[in-house]
C-alpha cells in the first residue's frame, strides 16, 4: 500500500488511488470542475493541477494515480500558479453574468473565481458567443457560460444510459448540446443540471424564479416510487421552487429522477383545493371546516345506519404516509366497513392469501448492483423505480446479465434479453419457462430464446426474481404470481418484489388492504378489493388522494360507482375529478406540506417533514382523518401530535423485517381464460412514467399527450390510415394518436392508462377493435 | 438512404474491425454516405446512426469534429488551398487571391454555378511542392497562376475525371 | 554519403511500389529472416534495441525500447498500429515513403508484430492521402495473395492482419491516443496516460504505435542488423533519417541523411537560398518545435542531441527554411492559427488558450499591436506550457515564444509602426 504526503501529512492509500481521492480521504481541497465520484474520469478542465515533488509538470489530481512516496503539495506557488492560470483560461469566454444566472451562489465557477482567481484579467479580445437550442420544457441551456467540462454528456453516457447531449465541433468551436433541436427525454436528464458546475444548464421551471441563497432547503423524500428517493426540498415562503437530489448512497446515491425533480410544478395545478367544499343541491360551496366536517360526519353516518358498514369502502392512494394509512383503515374499520384497499391498479386478487406481509425486495437496494442473474417477470423498472433500475444497470455493465418477461418489448437502457409473450398468454409463458426449467418441455425447438433464459437459469447460482408491478395489474397475476413461486424452486432462485408506489411497504403494513390488519395480521372479516366493489352497488365511498377514473384498472367502471353512491367523502389534494361525483370534498396536504413516514421496497423507513405552510384551509391528512374519527366518536383517536399517531402505528404493526417470505401458500388457481380476440385487438396498457399519481399528472413540464402505440405490421394488416385511431371496448370508445412502434406484438394495440382521455375505454388486457379516426387529428388530440 | 454498392461498402469496413466494435466503422460510413450525397444532412447522419446502432449524437459529434466531412451542400469541385506554413512560405495567399479573383468568389464560397467551392485548409502533408492544394481527390503541387488557369479549365471543361 | 539509403532506397525505380520490385531488391528478406531462420522476438528487440532508432514521429523515443513495453504472455488481441496521419506542417516524408515504398513500411509492421505478438494492425492514414491510399491498400493485397499476411503467415504458423483506416481531417489524431479514439470510431481527443497504450491502447487492449518512418526502417535493420543501421548515424542517433526540407529553399524536398550530417550540407542537398538571401531562421523539426535564429542552425548537426542542445527539437525532421524575406510576424501568426484550428477542445488552457494566442498574434499582424502584447504572449504561452494531456499546446506555444526571444525587435517593430518590417513577396 502506497505512503504518501499531501501539504506535509502523510496518508496510506490503496494502490490505484488517485492524488484527488487521497487527497479527499485527508479533508484536502483540491479545486475541481470536470472530476466527479460518479463519472468517469477526463481531466479536460485541467483545474486540479497540483505540484508533485519530481514531476516536471502540475499533473491533474483527479487522473494522477498515487506512487509510494509521491510528495504533493496543493498549494504551492507551482500548483497556485497553475490553477491561476486555468481559472482565467475558463474566464476568459465566460460571460460573468452571475448576477442574472440561475447558478449564481451555487457556482463552482464562482465559488473557484473567488477562492483562487487572479483579480484581473488581461484578456481583451471578443468573447466567444454559443447558440442556444431549446432542448425541451426541464433544462434551460445558456451556452455561453458552458466551460465544457463534459459532466452533462459523461452522465449521459454513462449514468443515464441514453446518449443525448454531446460535445459537438472541435477546439474552440467543442460546444454541448443536442447539436440539432430536439428534447431531452431520459428520465435522469435533470441530474445533469446538479452536475452542470456552472449556470450552463439549469432548471427551466426554476428560471428566474429565485436566488439560491434566499430559498430554505428542507430534506424531503420522493413520494413518487418505491425506491425512496431522498431528496432535498427548496423552497420560499409558501412556494417550492425546486426538488434536489440529497445523497444517499444507500438509496438514490447522488441523483434523483425527473418525475421526482419536477413533479411539485403539479402544486401550481388551477383545481389544487385550498377550502373545504360542499355541495349543496349540485352546487359545489366553500365552506368552513366545521360545515364541511358536520357534511362529512353524517353522510358517513347515514350510509352506515341506513345500508350498513358493508356498503361503505375506503380507498387510499399508496403515496399516503404510514400515519394516514394507518389513520385512515382504523376509521372505515371503525365504522364496521371491511373494505379497505390502497390497489386500484390491481385486478386479480385470488393470491391475496399468499402475498408476504408487505411487498419487498427484500434485498439491499444496493445489493442490486451486484447480482448477477436477474429475472424481471413483467416489470419495466427504467420507468417505475428509475433509480432502482440505475443499480440494475450497473449490474449489468459489469457483467451482470438481465432477463425480461413481459408482454410487450421494453425499452430499457442496457442490453437485456427479452421474452415476450404472443398477446393473451403471458401466463402460459411463465409456465413454459417452468417447464423448461423442469426438462417437462420436450418440444424444445418451440422457442429457442425460451431454451437459452431457462439455460441462463439453470446456471446461475441463486438468480434473482422480481416481480414487477404490470405483473400485479394484469388479469392473471395471481396464476403468474403463483408460477413464479415454482419457477423460483425449480431456478434455485430468490423473489423479490418491485413495490407498486412509494408507499407500498406501508399500506400493506399498516393494514390497508381487505384482509389484513396492521401488522399483517388476518383481518376478523375480510373485506373486498376496490376492483371487485366498482360493481357491487355500494352506498358510500371515503376516498383519500386518488382520482379513481384514472388512478383504477377500471376507471370508466369506479367513474360510474362513485356518481351512483348515495355519499363519497374525498379528501384530496385537487378537486378536479372529485367534484363529478363527491358530497365533500377536504383539502388535504399536499407533497412538501406534511409530515410523515413511508417505507420504501427495501422495508428502509424513512420520515419526512413538511418544507412549506399548507395554503389556504388545507389541513395534513391525518388531522382530517383524526377529526374525523373523534368525531365519529371513534375509540383510539385521540393524538394531539404526529409522533403519537407514529407511535401507535409502530406499537400496532410490531417489529417487521427487511426480509419477509415472498410468498405464503397459494390456494389453488385456474387461469382466468383470456379474452377471445377473434378479429379483436389485444389492449395492452399501463401507467406510464409522468402519469401515475395526481400530482406527476398535473406537472405541466413532463406532461406528454395520450397516445396509442401498435406495431407498423399491425397497422398495414388492419388497413388503417392516417395518425389517429378510434378504439373501442366494450366499455367505451377513445379517439387517440397513433405511433407506430415495433416494440408493441402483433395482434395488440397498447393504450396508456392514467389519461381522462384513455378511461373510457376500461381496463388493459382486453379485447378491442381499432380503425381510421373519421374526426382529424386536432379534434382528436383537444 | 443509401445505395446497395454504398451499403456493401461499409459492410466491407465492419468487417475490418471486432465484431463488437461497429463504431470503427463511423468515420468511413460517414465518408461513403458523403460521397454519395455531396453532403451530410442531418436525415443522413441518423441513417448512417441506425445503420451502426449510435445514438445520433455520436454521429454529429464526429461529424463535426472532422473537416473532411461537409455538413452543407459544397460544389462540384471542392478547392482546397493550403494555407500552412510552408505553403504560406511559397506564395499561398496569392494562390488563394488569384483563385479568388477568377471564380469571383471569397473563402467558404461556392460559384453561382455550383462548380466550385473555395476553401482554404491546414497543412495536407505536401510541403515539399508548396504551394498546392487538394482538388476532390487530388494533389496539384507547385502551383503557379498559369497551372491554376489550366486546372481549372480543364475542370470546368467538363471533363470530371481528372484523375 | 549514405544518401536516400533506407527508407526511401527505391524511391527513383519505375512502380518501385509494387511487390516485386520490391523483392526484386531483397524485400522480405527481413521477414523470411525472423520466421523462417528464425528469430526469436527478444532477439529482434535486441537488434532494435542496437540499432538506436529512435521514432520518427516527433517524439524521438527509443523503438527497441517502446516495443519492449509490450506485456508478454497476455490472452486476447495485441494490437500493432502504424501512425501515417503526417498532419504537422513542414513534414511530407511519410506521404512519400507510402507512395514509393508501402512494401517496405508493410514488412516493418509485419516484422513489429511477430516481435510483439500482435495479431491484427491498422495502418492509419489521414483522410486527405487518397493516392498513397490507394496505394498502401493495393500493396497489402498483394502482401495478402503472396502470403506476407493473413493467416500462417510464409506456413509458420505466424497470423496477423493488416487493414489501412482512413482518417477524415484531424492534426491531433496523429498523437497517439487520439488516434486510438478516431479508430474506435469518435472524435480524436487524446486520453489521459496513464495508463498507457502498451497496456490500455486500442479497444482497451495492448497496443504499439510507430510512425511511417520508424517501420520502414525496420527492414533493413533486421536484414543488416543493428549495429549497421547505428554506424549509419551517431551514437543514441542511430541511422539515416527523412529530412523534408521546405521554405525558402531552391531544391525543397525529402533528403535521407546519415543523422548527425551538418546543417549546412543538408541546407546545400537542398540546393541553398535564392540568389541574394540570407538565411534568417530554421524550424528545424516541424511547426510544433522552437524556432533557431539561422546563424546557430548553421553550426549544429542534423540529430536529436544536437537540435536539443540548440533549443529546439528534431521532432519529425521538417526543417522549415525562412530567409530574409519572411517577416517572422506573420509567419508566426500563420503558425498560431493551425493550432488554434487543430486544437481538440478538451483540456481549458489549450481550447481557451491557443485561440487567444492568435488573436493576438493577429492583431500584431494587422498594426493593432501594444505594448504589454509581448509580455501577454509570453505569459499566455507560460499558463499553457506543460498543462494539457497531450502534446499539441506545447507545440503551438513554442513558435510563439522562441520567436518572440529571437526576433523581439520585429515584433516591436510591428507595434510601433503598425505595420510590417518586411513586404512579403507573391508567387
Ligand atoms: C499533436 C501531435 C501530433 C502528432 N502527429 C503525429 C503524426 O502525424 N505522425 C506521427 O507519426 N506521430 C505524430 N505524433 C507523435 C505520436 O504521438 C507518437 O509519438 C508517434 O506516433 C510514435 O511513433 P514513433 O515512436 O515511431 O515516433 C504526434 C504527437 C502529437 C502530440
Ligand atoms: S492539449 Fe489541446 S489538443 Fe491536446 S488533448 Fe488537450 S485540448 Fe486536445
Ligand atoms: S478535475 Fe481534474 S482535470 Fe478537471
Amino acid at each position: 500500500m502506497p505512503h504518501i504526503e499531501i501539504d506535509g501529512r502523510t496518508i496510506e492509500v490503496a494502490p490505484g488511488t488517485t492524488i484527488m481521492e487521497a487527497a479527499g480521504a485527508l479533508g484536502i481541497y483540491i479545486p475541481f470542475f470536470c472530476y466527479h465520484p460518479k463519472l468517469s474520469v477526463a481531466a479536460n478542465c485541467r483545474m486540479c493541477l497540483v505540484d508533485v515533488e519530481k514531476a516536471p509538470k502540475p499533473l491533474p489530481a483527479c487522473a494522477t494515480p498515487v506512487a509510494d512516496g509521491m510528495k504533493i503539495a496543493t498549494s504551492s506557488r507551482k500548483a497556485k500558479t497553475a490553477q491561476q492560470g486555468v481559472l482565467e483560461f475558463l474566464l476568459i469566454n465566460h460571460p460573468l453574468d452571475c448576477p442574472i444566472c440561475d447558478q449564481g451562489g451555487e457556482c463552482p465557477l464562482q465559488d473557484i473565481t473567488m477562492g483562487f482567481a487572479n483579480p484581473h484579467s488581461h484578456y481583451t479580445e471578443e468573447k466567444r458567443v454559443v447558440e442556444d437550442k431549446d432542448i425541451g420544457p426541464l433544462i434551460t441551456t445558456e451556452m455561453t457560460r458552458c466551460i465544457q467540462c463534459t459532466r452533462c454528456v459523461r452522465f449521459g453516457q454513462e449514468i443515464g444510459g441514453i446518449m443525448e447531449l454531446g460535445a459537438t465541433g472541435r477546439g474552440e468551436h467543442m460546444s454541448i448540446g443536442t447539436y440539432v433541436a430536439k428534447a431531452v427525454r431520459s428520465e435522469l436528464s435533470g441530474n445533469m443540471i446538479d452536475l452542470c458546475p456552472v449556470g450552463a444548464l439549469t432548471s427551466k421551471p426554476f428560471r428566474y424564479k429565485a436566488r439560491s441563497w434566499e430559498l430554505k432547503h428542507t430534506p424531503g423524500l420522493c413520494p413518487h416510487c418505491s425506491t425512496g428517493c431522498n431528496t432535498d426540498v427548496h423552497s420560499l415562503g409558501r412556494e417550492v421552487l425546486r426538488v434536489l437530489p440529497r445523497a444517499n448512497q444507500a438509496v438514490n446515491e447522488d441523483w434523483i429522477c425527473d418525475k421526482g425533480r419536477y413533479a411539485y410544478t403539479g402544486l401550481q395545478a388551477e383545481d389544487r383545493v385550498t377550502q373545504p367544499l360542499l355541495r349543496v343541491d349540485g352546487v359545489w360551496r366553500e365552506v368552513s371546516w366545521v360545515e364541511a366536517l358536520d357534511a362529512a360526519l353524517s353522510g358517513l353516518e347515514q350510509v352506515v345506519t341506513r345500508h350498513g358498514a358493508e356498503r361503505l369502502a375506503g380507498f387510499i392512494s399508496a403515496q399516503s404516509s404510514n400515519e394516514e394509512l394507518f389513520l385512515f383503515q382504523a376509521l372505515l374499520r371503525g365504522l364496521g366497513s371491511p373494505h379497505v384497499d390502497h390497489r386500484l391498479r390491481q385486478r386479480d386478487f385470488r393470491a391475496d392469501v399468499a402475498m408476504p406481509i408487505y411487498p419487498a425486495l427484500n434485498m439491499a437496494l444496493e445489493e442490486l448492483e451486484r447480482e448477477p442473474v436477474v429475472l424481471l417477470c413483467h416489470a419495466f423498472p427504467r420507468h417505475q423505480q428509475p433509480l432502482t433500475n440505475h443499480r440494475l444497470r450497473k449490474s449489468v455493465l459489469q457483467g451482470g446479465k438481465v432477463i425480461a418477461v413481459d408482454s410487450l418489448r421494453q425499452d430499457f437502457n442496457y442490453p437485456v434479453t427479452q421474452l415476450v409473450a404472443d398477446v393473451g398468454t403471458d401466463a402460459t409463458l411463465y409456465a413454459a419457462l417452468c417447464d423448461q426449467l423442469s426438462g417437462a418441455s420436450e418440444k424444445r425447438t418451440a422457442a429457442a430464446d425460451l431454451a437459452d433464459v431457462a439455460s441462463i437459469l439453470l446456471a446461475a447460482d441463486n438468480p434473482l426474481i422480481l416481480i414487477g408491478s404490470a405483473l400485479l395489474h394484469h388479469p392473471q397475476a395471481a396464476v403468474m404470481i403463483a408460477q413464479i413461486e415454482t419457477l423460483a424452486e425449480l431456478a434455485g432462485g430468490r423473489v423479490g418484489w418491485l413495490a407498486d408506489e412509494a408507499n407500498s411497504a406501508g399500506a400493506w403494513l399498516s393494514g390497508c388492504v381487505p384482509h389484513r390488519l396492521p401488522g399483517g395480521h388476518a383481518a376478523h372479516t375480510a373485506g373486498l378489493p376496490a376492483d371487485a366493489l366498482w360493481d357491487a352497488d355500494l352506498r358510500g365511498f371515503v376516498l383519500l388522494g386518488i382520482e379513481p377514473s384514472v388512478d383504477a384498472m377500471r376507471g370508466a367502471a369506479a367513474l360510474t360507482a362513485l356518481q351512483q353512491a348515495q355519499f363519497v367523502l374525498s379528501i384530496a389534494q385537487f378537486a378536479g375529478e372529485a367534484r363529478q361525483y363527491a358530497d365533500v370534498i377536504l383539502p388535504m396536504a399536499a407533497f412538501a406540506e406534511g409530515a410523515g413516514s413511508f417505507i420504501n421496497n427495501e422495508g428502509r423507513l424513512q420520515s419526512f417533514r413538511a418544507a412549506i405552510r399548507t395554503p389556504g384551509e388545507v389541513r395534513p391528512a391525518w388531522k382530517i382523518l383524526r377529526v374525523l374519527g373523534d368525531g365519529l366518536k371513534l375509540p383510539g383517536f385521540h393524538f394531539n401530535a404526529l409522533s403519537e399517531v407514529t407511535a401507535a402505528w409502530q406499537r400496532d404493526i410490531g417489529e417487521y423485517a427487511q426480509d419477509v417470505p415472498p410468498f405464503h401458500a397459494f390456494p389453488a388457481l385456474e387461469p382466468v381464460p383470456a379474452p377471445k380476440l377473434a378479429d379483436a385487438l389485444y389492449r395492452l396498457g399501463d401507467w406510464p412514467i409522468y402519469r401515475g399519481d395526481p400530482l406527476v399528472r398535473r406537472a405541466v413540464p413532463l406532461a406528454q399527450p395520450a397516445m396509442a402505440r401498435m406495431h407498423p405490421d399491425q397497422f398495414k394488416a388492419l388497413d388503417l390510415r392516417g395518425d389517429v385511431v378510434e378504439i373501442s371496448s366494450h366499455s367505451g370508445e377513445v379517439t387517440l394518436p397513433l405511433i407506430l412502434d415495433a416494440r408493441i406484438p402483433m395482434g395488440a394495440i397498447w393504450v396508456p392508462l392514467g389519461y381522462s382521455e384513455t378511461a373510457a375505454l376500461g381496463a388493459a388486457y382486453a379485447a378491442c377493435s381499432v380503425r381510421t379516426a373519421t374526426r382529424p387529428v386536432a379534434a382528436a388530440r383537444a | 438512404m443509401l445505395s446497395e454498392k454504398s451499403l456493401a461498402e461499409i459492410a466491407r469496413e465492419r468487417t475490418k474491425y471486432p465484431s463488437d466494435q461497429a463504431r470503427s466503422a463511423l468515420l468511413a460510413a460517414l465518408r461513403i454516405a458523403q460521397e454519395e450525397h455531396g453532403y451530410l444532412s442531418e436525415a443522413l447522419m441518423d441513417y448512417v446512426a441506425d445503420l451502426l446502432g449510435l445514438p445520433a449524437i455520436q454521429v454529429y459529434e464526429v461529424a463535426t469534429f472532422y473537416t473532411m466531412y461537409d455538413l452543407k451542400p459544397v460544389g462540384r469541385h471542392k478547392l482546397c488551398v493550403c494555407g500552412s506554413v510552408s505553403c504560406f512560405l511559397n506564395g499561398s495567399d496569392a494562390v488563394l487571391a488569384h483563385l479568388s479573383d477568377r471564380l469571383g468568389v471569397g473563402l467558404g464560397e461556392t460559384t453561382a454555378d455550383g462548380v466550385f467551392t473555395l476553401q482554404e485548409v491546414e497543412c495536407l502533408g505536401a510541403c515539399k511542392d508548396a504551394p498546392m492544394m487538394q482538388v476532390d481527390d487530388r494533389y496539384y503541387e507547385n502551383l503557379t497562376p498559369e497551372s491554376l488557369d489550366a486546372l481549372l479549365a480543364q475542370l470546368r471543361g467538363g471533363s470530371d475525371d481528372v484523375r | 554519403m549514405f544518401v536516400n539509403g533506407v527508407t526511401l532506397r527505391n524511391r527513383g525505380l519505375p512502380d518501385s511500389h509494387r511487390l516485386s520490385v520490391y523483392t526484386g531488391t531483397g524485400g522480405y528478406t527481413a521477414l523470411r529472416k525472423v520466421l523462417l531462420d528464425p528469430m526469436a522476438p527478444d532477439q529482434i528487440i535486441g537488434e532494435m534495441k542496437k540499432s538506436a532508432l529512435r521514432g520518427r514521429g516527433g517524439a524521438g523515443f527509443p523503438t527497441g525500447l517502446k516495443w519492449s513495453f509490450m506485456p508478454k504472455g497476455v490472452t486476447g488481441t495485441k494490437y500493432l498500429l502504424c501512425n501515417a496521419d503526417e498532419g504537422e506542417p513542414g513534414t511530407c516524408k511519410d506521404r512519400d515513403i507510402m507512395r514509393y515504398e508501402p512494401h517496405r513500411l508493410i514488412e516493418g509492421m509485419i516484422v513489429g508484430a511477430y516481435a510483439m505478438g500482435a495479431s491484427t494492425g491498422y495502418i492509419f492514414i489521414r483522410g486527405e492521402f487518397v493516392e498513397p491510399i490507394r496505394i498502401v491498400e493495393a500493396a497489402l493485397e498483394e502482401a495478402y495473395a503472396k502470403g506476407y499476411l493473413g493467416e500462417n503467415i510464409l506456413g509458420t504458423g505466424f497470423s496477423f492482419d493488416l487493414h489501412v483506416y482512413r482518417g477524415a481531417g484531424a492534426y491531433i489524431c496523429g498523437e497517439e491516443t487520439a488516434l486510438m479514439e478516431a479508430l474506435e470510431g469518435k472524435k480524436g481527443q487524446p486520453r489521459f496516460k496513464p495508463p498507457f497504450p502498451a497496456s490500455y491502447g486500442l479497444y482497451g487492449r495492448p497496443t504499439t504505435i510507430n510512425n511511417v518512418e520508424t517501420f520502414a526502417s525496420v527492414p533493413d535493420i533486421i536484414a543488416k542488423g543493428g549495429e549497421w543501421f547505428l554506424n549509419l548515424g551517431k551514437p543514441n542517433n542511430g541511422g539515416t533519417k527523412i529530412f523534408s526540407v521546405t521554405g525558402q529553399v531552391q531544391k525543397p524536398g525529402n533528403y535521407e541523411v546519415p543523422m548527425g550530417l551538418p546543417f549546412k550540407d543538408l541546407l546545400e542537398m537542398a540546393g541553398g537560398l535564392r540568389p541574394g538571401r540570407r538565411l534568417k531562421a530554421v524550424i528545424p523539426g516541424g511547426t510544433s518545435t522552437a524556432m533557431v535564429a539561422g546563424a546557430t542552425m548553421m553550426e549544429v548537426t542534423m540529430d536529436y542531441d544536437a537540435i536539443s542542445k540548440a533549443g529546439s527539437a528534431l521532432g519529425a525532421g521538417s526543417v522549415i527554411v525562412m530567409d530574409d524575406s519572411v517577416c517572422i510576424v506573420k509567419t508566426v501568426e500563420r503558425i498560431a492559427r493551425f493550432y488554434m484550428h487543430e486544437s481538440c477542445g478538451q483540456c481549458t488552457p489549450c481550447r481557451e488558450g491557443m485561440g487567444w494566442l492568435w488573436r493576438v498574434m493577429h492583431r500584431l499582424e494587422n498594426g493593432q499591436g501594444r505594448e504589454e502584447d509581448l509580455q501577454l504572449l509570453l505569459d499566455v504561452g507560460a499558463r499553457i506550457e506543460g498543462r494539457t494531456i497531450c502534446a499539441l499546446a506545447d507545440g503551438g506555444v513554442a513558435p510563439v515564444v522562441s520567436s518572440i526571444r529571437l526576433f523581439r525587435e520585429e515584433y516591436e517593430y510591428h507595434i510601433q509602426h503598425k505595420r510590417c518590417l518586411i513586404r512579403m513577396g507573391a508567387v
